[in-house]
């Protein structure tokens, strides 16, 4: 039962930390990199918008410099260092993430570890229920790994 | 394709019913030890009340003693009623799905 209860807590610990990098898509040098591609794109929109602005006006025609989409607008009127720090104020909050490839890489060690993990469980499990005992299954567990042979 | 481990899921399926049978000896013995404790209890305030003879339950140590016995009884029974009955949930989840991956390889 001890043995049991120690594997069923390190399949806990695995379970969790698979859930944390699963919805973690993003670390936060890739959100910052995502932001910063975004007010280039806004950046580029606002200034050609008043680039163009510019030129209806010097050609006598109406312009007002400031129709164009909020985003390009925001980084016009405030620069992108400001809006940059403004979008990015809570990124600290955030657990770090390691980069995509160590994430892929983590969680297939994570997999391959709570596979044997579970077949480790079900291997203790069998041994209590040949002997008589009635311990529960974890409700979550999967039944393949008790069921199915290759 | 893989195949279905037969002794595993007779196994698996004979355990699950004796857990199910242990949960309902645990409820019927629980409800034996509850209906003890409340049948003494009432015993002891009905010579208390009847008898003017008899000492109320406060001064009679023997009941007083078989009272807190059927108590501690009953008290472990529903610390053991309680495990078994999360116990129960946790193999009717496991099992359900076991029936359903079984049902899927034609088990």
């Amino acid at each position: 039962m001890k043995a049991l209860t120690k594997v069923r807590s390190d399949i806990s610990e695995r379970l969790i930390e698979i859930r944390a990098i699963e919805s973690q898509a993003r670390g936060r040098a890739q959100i910052a990199a995502y932001v910063d591609a975004l007010l280039a794109d806004w950046r580029e929109q606002g200034e050609r918008r008043v680039a163009a602005d510019i030129n209806l006006c010097a050609a006598g025609l109406p312009a007002d410099f400031v129709s164009m989409p909020v985003p390009a607008l925001l980084v016009v009127a405030l620069g992108v260092d400001t809006l940059r720090q403004t979008l990015l104020r809570h990124l600290d909050t955030l657990p770090d993430s390691p980069p995509p490839e160590a994430r892929a890489e983590r969680l297939a060690a994570l997999r391959g570890e709570l596979a044997m993990l579970e077949r480790e469980e079900e291997r203790l499990l069998r041994d209590a229920h040949d002997g008589g005992e009635l311990t529960a299954p974890r409700a979550d567990a999967d039944p393949a790994v008790a069921l199915l042979c290759v | 394709m893989a195949s279905v481990d037969l002794v595993r899921l007779d196994s698996l399926r004979l355990t699950y019913g004796r857990a199910q049978t242990r949960y309902a000896t645990l409820t019927d013995e629980m409800r034996a030890a509850s209906r003890e404790v409340v049948a003494l209890g009432r015993d002891v305030a009905l010579q208390s009340l009847l008898g003017e003879d008899i000492e109320p339950a406060e001064g009679d140590p023997v009941a007083a003693e078989r009272i807190a016995v059927a108590q501690r009884r009953l008290d472990r029974l529903h610390a053991e009623f309680d495990a078994a009955g999360r116990e129960l949930r946790d193999w009717t989840a496991y099992m359900a799905r076991v029936e359903a991956l079984a049902r899927r390889h034609g088990a």
